[in-house]
Formats: structure tokens, C-alpha cells, sequence
């Protein structure tokens, strides 16, 4: 996804991408995509869950499940690849995470494991 | 007496009025060319896409929606394999074609396109996606182009969608 002032709240992505190249993604915000806001969403089980690439601008992450991407059998085959729940490239200051839960990241707030109170 | 025969009319014209459904084109089967969608449509079956390398459907209207009414959209890649991680120019499910206010309304589901599920092509502004499974496209499920605006996706679930091409980073949404 790279458009402008997008909402993307409550899907499910689960099993999405190739791990070969790294770049697929449950949930993508791509170069050029500006002022988007990723909220509530549920992801595992893809290359990688949260993909927010170099040229992403003012992305907002809040109240997202982005837990087991990849998959384990992607992780054992390609120890070396640039795989994980949530993976950040954009500059700092341009991506706002909020109470996401989430357990690898790269430059973002990995691992937070919240536990909620009943309600 | 004749008074009283108009109001027993015009009552019946209003319950009338109201009774009747809004206007809907109505598609399923197959599909062998585009299906362009002026105004609110609703499957009412499922519908296999033989479309060649064109989109199954294109908006060609402002303000209207498309309802899926829990039926479903089959491309022609391999329910497998997809497209073993080729993506196929223009094979789209569904396009906004650049038009404004329009709306995909599951459930539903889109599958087996040999390009996105569904694009929401630059120029369109307010597309709302709703309530849809994406499954097995060789791009992404739901694609936002970059001048897309004020686009929401939501309530959606995208399951096995992607390609291997390089530089082309897809997946989900």
C-alpha cells in the first residue's frame, strides 16, 4: 500500500508473500505512501508482517497483533534474511508506533508483549 | 368519494415506492470480457473471470458499489500454486479505474487473479474496501497505488497473496 491518508483497521493477513526476495509483507506501506494509518489489525504467518519501506512518510502504528512472521520453516531456511513481524525502514521520526504487540522488529518497539485486563 | 379514491392511490404509490429495491445490475457465471460497473451492482452467484489480461471489474462510475453478497470472484491462476511467483499484467480482479467514492462490500471472496485482488488505482479518492477474503493472487491482495486518497480498508482477511517479483514488494494489503 502506498496511498495517501489510507485507514487499513481490523483485517487479517495471515500466509502472504514469497520468501525469496524478502520484501513481501502482510501489511505494506511502501514508498510514497504518506500519512497512513495501520490500526487494529491482526498479522502473522508472512514474510514479514509490517513492511514500511525507506521512503514512507508520517505512518502511523497503533493497537496492531503482528506476531510469527515468518513462518518458522522461512526463518530455519533463510537464517540470514531480513525477516520480522514488524520491519522499518523509514527514516527516524516518520513511523509513530503505539501499543502494538509485537516480538521482532527492526526500528520499532519489538518485543512488547501486552497482556490486557479483562474486560 | 373521488377524494378519498386519490389518497387510496397515492398510498399505494408510496408503499409501492418503498417496497421496491434500488436499481442493481446483477452478475454471475462466467465472465469472457470486463465487467464495467456504473452503478450498484451485486453478484448473485459466483462468477468465474476469463478475461484475458484485462481486469474482471472496472468501475466506470463515481458514487456507486459493488456488493459481493458472500459469493465468489475466481481468476485463472492455479489454486495451488498461484502463479508460481509471476505476476501477469493487468489481471486485476477489480479496478477503481481512477473513480471516486466507491465501494467493494463483502463478504465475498476474490481469488486466484494473476495481478492484485483488487487496485485502487491512482486519481480515486474514498474507496472503502469492506469485509472481503483475498486469497492466492499473485500480487497483493488489496493494492493502494500512491496517488489513491482517503482510501479505508477494512474488516478484510488476506490469506496466501504475493509474487517473487524483485522490486515489487507485495503481500496482504
Amino acid at each position: 500500500m502506498n496511498g495517501q491518508n489510507s485507514r487499513v483497521r481490523l483485517n487479517e493477513t495471515h500466509g502472504n508473500g514469497y520468501a525469496e526476495p524478502d520484501d513481501d509483507f502482510g501489511i505494506g506501506v511502501i514508498d510514497g505512501g504518506n500519512d497512513n494509518v495501520i490500526e487494529e489489525n491482526n498479522v502473522s504467518g508472512n514474510t514479514n508482517g509490517l513492511f514500511i519501506t525507506a521512503g514512507a512518510r508520517n505512518t502511523i502504528v497503533r493497537d496492531n497483533v503482528i506476531v510469527g512472521n515468518p513462518g518458522i520453516q522461512i526463518g530455519n531456511l533463510k537464517p540470514d534474511a531480513r525477516h520480522a513481524d514488524i520491519l522499518n525502514l523509514a527514516p527516524a521520526g516518520q513511523t509513530y508506533f503505539e501499543r502494538n504487540v509485537c516480538v521482532t522488529g527492526v526500528n520499532a518497539p519489538c518485543p512488547v508483549l501486552v497482556v490486557r485486563p479483562p474486560q | 368519494m373521488a377524494q378519498r379514491r386519490h389518497i387510496v392511490l397515492a398510498a399505494a404509490i408510496v408503499v409501492t415506492a418503498l417496497a421496491a429495491p434500488a436499481w442493481a445490475d446483477q452478475v454471475s457465471g462466467t465472465l469472457t470480457r470486463t465487467f464495467v460497473i456504473v452503478e450498484d451492482t451485486d453478484l448473485v452467484g459466483d462468477v468465474v473471470c476469463n478475461v484475458g489480461s484485462n481486469p474482471c471489474f472496472s468501475f466506470g462510475a463515481s458514487n456507486v458499489e459493488l456488493r459481493l453478497n458472500g459469493f465468489s470472484m475466481t481468476g485463472t491462476a492455479n489454486a495451488v500454486t498461484g502463479c508460481g511467483g509471476a505476476i501477469f499484467a493487468n489481471e486485476f480482479g477489480i479496478t477503481t479505474n481512477g473513480q471516486h467514492n466507491v465501494y467493494v462490500r463483502g463478504p465475498g471472496l476474490i481469488q486466484r487473479f494473476r495481478n492484485f485482488g483488487i487496485t485502487v488505482t491512482g486519481g480515486s479518492r474514498g474507496t472503502r474496501i469492506q469485509g472481503l477474503t483475498a486469497s492466492t493472487n499473485c500480487g497483493s491482495g488489496i493494492r493502494v497505488t500512491a496517488a489513491a486518497f482517503d482510501t479505508v480498508v477494512e474488516g478484510n482477511r488476506l490469506t496466501r497473496n504475493g509474487a517473487s517479483s524483485v522490486g515489487a514488494p507485495c503481500g496482504g494489503i
